[in-house]
């Protein structure tokens, strides 16, 4: 059962001062996992952790109020009228409360004792923990220049339930939208406003935009895409500001851009991506060049180990570049909950075999992508069969396939995902999946 | 072991056909199509990890 704790469990006051001689080691072994970031990442931590039969404490913390709702709807179906409704739990509340774990809400992680194993609340409470995960996800990137200390009226950032429903009620009143981003999330948010009759511009710096992502063939097919449905592109030029409060409203009435031009909107959004929310680690002696770095088993040191949007694990396509993509969160807390445990019972730990994996729905077109992109990867255009207008494109590498990506061709994609896992997997390593 | 899928909220992963192949597929649209909701027992471990890696929550397990 879930409880909402205000009286922390044992060994967690703001007094205790931990023995870690070495009875007091084993002693805390039996403090519990402490999960910070109560999201895709932490339950999946959470859920793995009970399937591999761990029965001891689970305690889980979050700055937010309850646990946060499933956020791909929130660029898609949740910014319709009745959006409300198409937001789910990330895990069903049945599942949730078979882990039996407490959860601490409303109280941020503010700072890490690795020494004493110490995770410190805003509150002033410390806990106490055997093994710390960090899943602590990642937030938008404010636009440069911009004072979000005083929220402007029309001025969006998308990550939360509260901010979908700032924009929905923006999009419900028509309007235009101006979105700096031409990434994944902008693109998509251009779609839903053109669904629903809004005049939407994208501006994106790089001329180039998605392409160093999902390769040039795709890249290319979804900017006609979105040209053909009446989405203004500006590519190769920088939005700089802002137009508000002209007319004395206080409200957005353009974004600037370096050229000069200013391109009417009543609102804007900014998703020129996201920064780790990694702050509170700031003291804990981690390596934070790029999220939380870990080595392949998913672990930042001894008993800290971290998972989801803010984690780099490099895996087995990639180099370790930082995923920020919700299959990318599951398979990390599954990696980092069996391989917490294979540490505890002395056990070898497995690496990070996941292929990478996401997805994205615009208009009628779901594009899928898995594994790698390389700009030094071959590409190559595959027709897929009975479906009109899909194809698969593959990325090869001296002839062997690191990457794929498929518009509407989602059978086609799990077959490509399987062959990608076994062109990746080392030779060596028989496929033997963390359950 | 009892299955159940909520096929509405299918984001068309492929994710549980990776996981078991022999209990998941998907149709032309990628959604998931349960093959047998009562798999035998040398298959239970796969559809626990078919549950576990479902982007969606979709995949819900009744154990006897
Ligand atoms: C609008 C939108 C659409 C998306 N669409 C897709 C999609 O179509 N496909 C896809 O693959 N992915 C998509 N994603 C990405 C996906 O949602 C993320 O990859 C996923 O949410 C990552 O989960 P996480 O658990 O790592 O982090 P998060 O979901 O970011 O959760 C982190 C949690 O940590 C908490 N937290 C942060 N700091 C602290 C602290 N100091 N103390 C306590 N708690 C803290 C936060 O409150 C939050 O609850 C989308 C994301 C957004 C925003
Ligand atoms: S893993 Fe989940 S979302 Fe993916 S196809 Fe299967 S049921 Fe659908």
């Amino acid at each position: 059962m879930i409880s909402i704790v205000d009286t922390l469990p044992r060994a967690t006051t703001d007094t205790l001062a931990p023995d870690l001689s070495s009875a007091g080691r084993s002693a805390a072994a039996e403090w519990p996992v402490v999960i910070v970031g109560a999201s895709v990442a932490g339950l999946s931590v959470a859920e793995a952790l009970r399937r591999h039969g761990y029965s001891g404490e689970i305690v889980m913390v979050d700055s937010a109020d309850g646990f946060p709702g499933d956020r791909p709807p929130l660029s898609k179906a949740a910014l319709f009228p009745a959006g409300e409704t198409t937001v789910y739990d990330v895990v069903p509340a049945i599942r949730r409360e078979a882990l039996a774990m407490s959860c601490i809400f409303g109280a941020a992680a503010t700072g890490v004792d690795r020494h004493a194993r110490l995770l410190r609340l805003a509150d002033g409470r410390s806990l106490a923990y055997s093994d710390l995960v960090i899943a602590s996800g990642v937030r938008p990137r404010a636009f440069p220049g911009s004072n979000h200390r005083e929220p402007i009226e029309g001025l969006h950032m998308l990550r939360t339930a509260a901010d979908a429903g700032r924009l929905r009620a923006a999009l419900a009143r028509g309007g235009s939208i101006a979105i700096v981003g031409g990434g994944v999330l902008g693109l998509e948010v251009a779609a839903t406003a053109r669904g629903l009759g809004c005049e939407a511009s994208v501006i994106e710096q790089t001329p180039a935009g998605l392409a160093a992502k999902l390769g040039a063939t795709l890249a290319q097919r979804l900017l006609d895409l979105h040209r053909a449905h009446g989405v203004r592109l500006e590519f190769g030029v920088e939005a700089v500001g802002f137009e508000a409060g002209q007319s004395g409203s206080g409200r957005i009435e353009g974004l600037r851009l370096t050229d000069g031009r200013v391109v009417p909107a009543s609102d804007i959004l900014v998703a020129i991506g996201c920064r780790p929310n990694v702050e509170w680690l700031a003291k804990a002696g981690l390596d934070l060049s790029d999220g939380v770095v870990c080595d392949p088993f998913g672990m930042a040191v001894d008993h800290i180990w971290a998972a989801g949007d803010v984690a780099r694990i490099p895996g087995l396509t990639e180099e370790g570049r930082r995923q920020e993509h919700k299959q990318n969160a599951i398979d990390h807390g599954r990696l980092v909950a069996a391989n917490l445990l294979a540490a505890r019972a002395g056990l070898p730990l497995k690496r990070l075999e996941a292929v990478p994996y996401f997805w994205t729905d615009q208009f009628d077109v779901k594009i899928q992508f898995a594994g790698a992109y390389s700009p030094a990867a071959r590409e190559m255009v595959v027709p897929v069969e009975g479906r009109e207008g899909a194809i698969a494109v593959r990325f090869e590498v001296e002839g062997r396939l690191i990457g794929a990506a498929t518009w509407n061709a989602p059978k086609a994609m799990t077959q490509l995902r399987r062959e990608i896992e076994l062109a990746c997997l080392p030779i060596d390593a028989p496929k033997e999946s963390i359950s | 072991m009892k299955i159940k899928v909520e096929e509405s909220w299918c984001v068309a992963s492929g994710s549980c056909v990776l996981a078991a192949p022999k209990v998941f597929d998907q149709d032309e649209n990628g959604v998931v199509i349960l093959l047998q909701d009562r798999p035998a027992p040398e298959l239970h471990a796969s559809v626990r990890t078919a549950a576990s890696v479902c982007p969606s929550a979709v995949i819900s397990i009744e154990e006897d």
